[in-house]
């Protein structure tokens, strides 16, 4: 099979479709690690959290549930974001539609989203911070 | 979607620079790693390919593209492609071929042959032998196929 030749103009601008799948993931991953950046360092440097709206952020970060096996929980967050990042940005880079790195992708945001919901859970019920 | 960004970009100029000059050959094989809908849309792409229309209507599909699974590929919808004005499509011919499923088997055989040559995401190109992953630019396949041709001389 060869080639014919085409009318159309090589190369088609992006659609907004295509711009969503290529640069949500890097841009929410970013996001994520900014807010996972400043809640590891608020733990690690013992400052003050500075809660927008509701209190209860300094209860949150002192309990107990705030460190998985001595390891901040933000800082799981931070390293899990950093992982989506650079999958991301790999798969952006070399221009690829790579179902097993998809794959990967989903999973660690499944993950993060259960863990997520499972610490907000322990922020509304068991230690009443909000 | 990268596959996209290769067919209406880079493989234009490749067509252009080095396929109408002779200098190369390309032998496009199908890799269905996204679900059903890209099987259905490979074998309604050889059902093109019986008239003559491979490349055709395989733009047209990247052009209609959207999420994987979405209904873009559904088989109604590959039939309506094959209709659009230009394309020069047989509708009747083209609609038994893709509900036959007569490529089924071959679409498969050359996925699998995809798999065990150890590609697992799309476009993968193996440029004399070479594996190169992902939608080049232009100016990066020109380098690797020169490379290969000064080799040649």
């Amino acid at each position: 099979m060869t080639r014919e030749p085409s009318t159309a103009v090589a190369g088609s601008p992006a659609s907004l479709q295509e711009r969503f799948d290529r640069y949500a993931i890097p841009v929410l991953s970013v996001l994520g690690m900014a807010i996972a950046g400043y809640l590891t360092y608020i733990k690690v440097a013992g400052a003050e959290a500075l809660c927008v709206g509701v209190g209860g952020c300094d209860v949150v970060q002192n309990s107990a549930y705030a460190q998985v096996m001595g390891v901040p929980v933000a800082l799981l967050g931070l390293v899990g974001n950093l992982m989506l990042l650079a999958l991301s940005l790999w798969r952006l880079r070399v221009g690829v539609d790579e179902p097993n790195v998809a794959l990967v992708i989903f999973g660690l945001a499944l993950f993060s989203i259960l863990f997520a919901a499972y610490l907000f859970y322990v922020e509304l019920f068991v230690l009443e911070a909000i | 979607m990268y596959c996209k960004q290769f067919a209406l970009g880079p493989e234009r100029q490749i067509d252009e620079a080095y396929i109408k000059t002779g200098k190369l050959r390309m032998e496009f094989k199908q890799f269905v790693g996204l679900g059903k809908e890209s099987e259905y849309a490979a074998q309604a792409s050889l059902c093109a390919a019986e008239q003559g229309k491979f490349y055709e209507y395989a733009d047209k599909l990247f052009r209609e593209q959207k999420s994987p699974n979405s209904g873009a590929y559904s088989k109604s919808n590959l039939k309506s492609y094959a209709r659009e004005r230009g394309l020069g499509l047989d509708g009747a011919a083209f609609d038994s071929c893709v509900d036959s499923e007569k490529y089924r088997d071959r679409v498969q055989a050359e996925d699998s042959e995809g798999r065990k040559r150890g590609i697992t995401g799309t476009p993968t190109f193996f440029l004399d032998g070479e594996m190169i992953t992902g939608a080049l630019p232009f100016s990066e396949f020109q380098k690797r196929i020169d490379e290969k041709l000064s080799k040649q001389e």
